[in-house]
């Protein structure tokens, strides 16, 4: 998760390093004692978790709370204070978490983790899963493509997990017996687009980002079972049988590579 | 006579309600909790970044939690060399705490007693109503002096000021905790709270006691 986090005391923030440190799920983007230019990073930047101290000279952070909730209504809040008199305020303007100083880091843990529960709350769950065939599930259900080559073109971006694809490497990939001339960017944009009305469709649309001809997917917004033996997941790593999206023949060269990744996981 | 109870927001930190004493929120306002965690948080940074004085940090907030629980007990009137020790151990973690504070003292009166926690209440607004509401460094002058008849002390910001002026005790309502300060002031010791704010260039708080003032 994109994480900011603001305390207007610099060893405060000096403090809240070190106790973040082991927690994975912690990406933290930003780190400042400036309410104000902390507001204007959110308003230019992603973030998904702002953690704030409350307790601040120029502007206090149930004032900077609700103005990041202004410009990022879906941000999660965590708020941090020294005492818990302000815990009501808070509360009131449904932060996810609530933090005492001092605080270990297992404090820290637990408030994250349930921020990021409570942010999942209500969102569709989304899994692709690339082991065998390849298919995206919303919700445990795995979406019908009505373009074979959108779901193509998916499965493609989901193998570059999360690093992008200019339109010259869709067309080398997906029309390999094509010329790549007009006619076959004219074909490629046309599938972009019907991937991403397929997705928005599924209620999904948020996990492809795409601008002027490249485009990437956001992997924090769905899970993979890839990513997650990739990870050192071995449950994730159980499921893989030396077969990897197997209706692609671009897949095949990954094979050997994951054949040889599981086997150095046992 | 006023007591330090007068002090807090609600002047019930410590009730009975029949079934024998119940704290209430007033005695976390009594020993400023909201500084002491903090506190805490600023010893743990140096432990972290292993910096030097994290001892000394610890015996300036032990010594300033203990002054304080002391006062809340009715330890009200104290030798000016007590009050200014706890003071210092208070501006101390405070800057400590946020690097832009500074503190210079010019003590040259110091043999008399007055209020408890006057100057420190004094001490904490020029450094979170003053220096910390302005961006940039600031500095806390506390100084003490005789002068015709009276033991002054002043308590002096560069923070960022108001419009204000006032005497206390004073009729009318006046701010924050300065009305309540300034009756203690006349009610123990006979004496009285001078203020004068300007805004951007700071505050200028002057407590003058009678030199022949006795405990009342």
């Amino acid at each position: 998760m994109k994480t900011i986090v603001v305390d207007d005391e610099e060893s405060a923030l000096e403090v809240f390093r070190y106790e973040a440190r082991g927690i994975d799920e912690l990406d933290i983007v930003y780190m400042s004692s400036d309410s104000e230019a902390a507001l204007e990073y959110v308003g230019k930047n992603k973030a998904d978790l702002a953690i704030l101290d409350v307790d601040m000279q120029s502007m206090d952070g149930i004032s900077l709370g609700n103005a990041i909730l202004q410009k990022v209504p879906d941000i999660m809040l965590i708020y941090i204070t020294g005492y818990e008199k302000y815990a009501i305020d808070a509360v009131k303007l449904h932060a996810a978490g609530f933090i005492l100083k001092p605080y270990t880091a297992n404090d820290l843990r637990y408030a994250v983790e349930s921020a990021r529960l409570l942010s999942r709350r209500g969102k569709k769950k989304v899994f692709a899963r690339t082991f065998g065939h390849f298919d995206l599930f919303v919700d445990n259900k795995p979406i019908m493509f009505k373009s074979a080559k959108a779901k193509e073109l998916l499965a493609l971006l989901v193998d570059r997990q999360g690093g992008t694809v200019t339109t010259d490497q869709v067309i080398g990939t997906l029309w390999e017996d094509r010329p790549n001339d007009i006619s076959t960017q004219n074909l490629c944009s046309k599938i972009c687009k019907t991937l991403e009305k397929e997705l928005n469709e599924n209620g999904v649309g948020y996990m492809l980002v795409a601008s002027r001809g490249v485009r990437h997917l956001d992997t924090d917004k769905f899970e993979c079972d890839l990513y997650k033996m990739l990870e050192g997941n071995k449950k994730a790593a159980d499921k893989y049988i030396g077969e990897y999206m197997v209706e692609y023949s671009w897949a095949e060269s990954r094979t050997a590579l994951l054949d040889r990744y599981a086997g150095e996981l046992y | 006579m006023s007591t330090y109870k007068d002090l807090m927001d609600d002047g019930s930190y410590i009730c009975n309600d029949g079934t024998g004493y119940r704290e209430t929120t007033g005695i976390a306002d009594g020993l400023n909790c909201h500084f002491i965690f903090n506190a805490f948080n600023t010893l743990k940074y140096s432990v972290i970044s292993g910096k030097s004085g994290t001892c000394g940090m610890i015996d300036d907030l032990a010594g300033y939690m203990r002054y304080r629980i002391e006062v809340m007990c009715g330890f009200e009137r104290v030798p000016f060399r007590e009050e200014i020790k706890h003071v210092k151990s208070y501006i101390n973690l405070e800057m400590a705490r946020f690097s832009r504070v500074n503190a210079e003292y010019n003590l040259e009166d110091t043999d008399f007693t007055l209020p408890s926690m006057s100057v420190i209440f004094l001490a904490e607004n020029a450094i979170h109503h003053g220096i910390l509401m302005k961006k940039g460094r600031g500095h806390v002058l506390i100084n003490s002096y005789a002068l015709s008849g009276f033991h002054c002390i002043e308590v002096c910001d560069d923070g960022a000021g108001m419009e204000y002026e006032g005497d206390y005790p004073c009729n009318g309502s006046g701010i924050g905790n300065l009305p309540a300060l300034g009756k203690r002031i006349e009610d123990m010791a006979g004496g009285k709270l001078i203020i004068k704010s300007i805004p951007g260039q700071g505050t200028r708080a002057l407590i003058k006691i009678p030199a022949d003032s006795t405990d009342r």
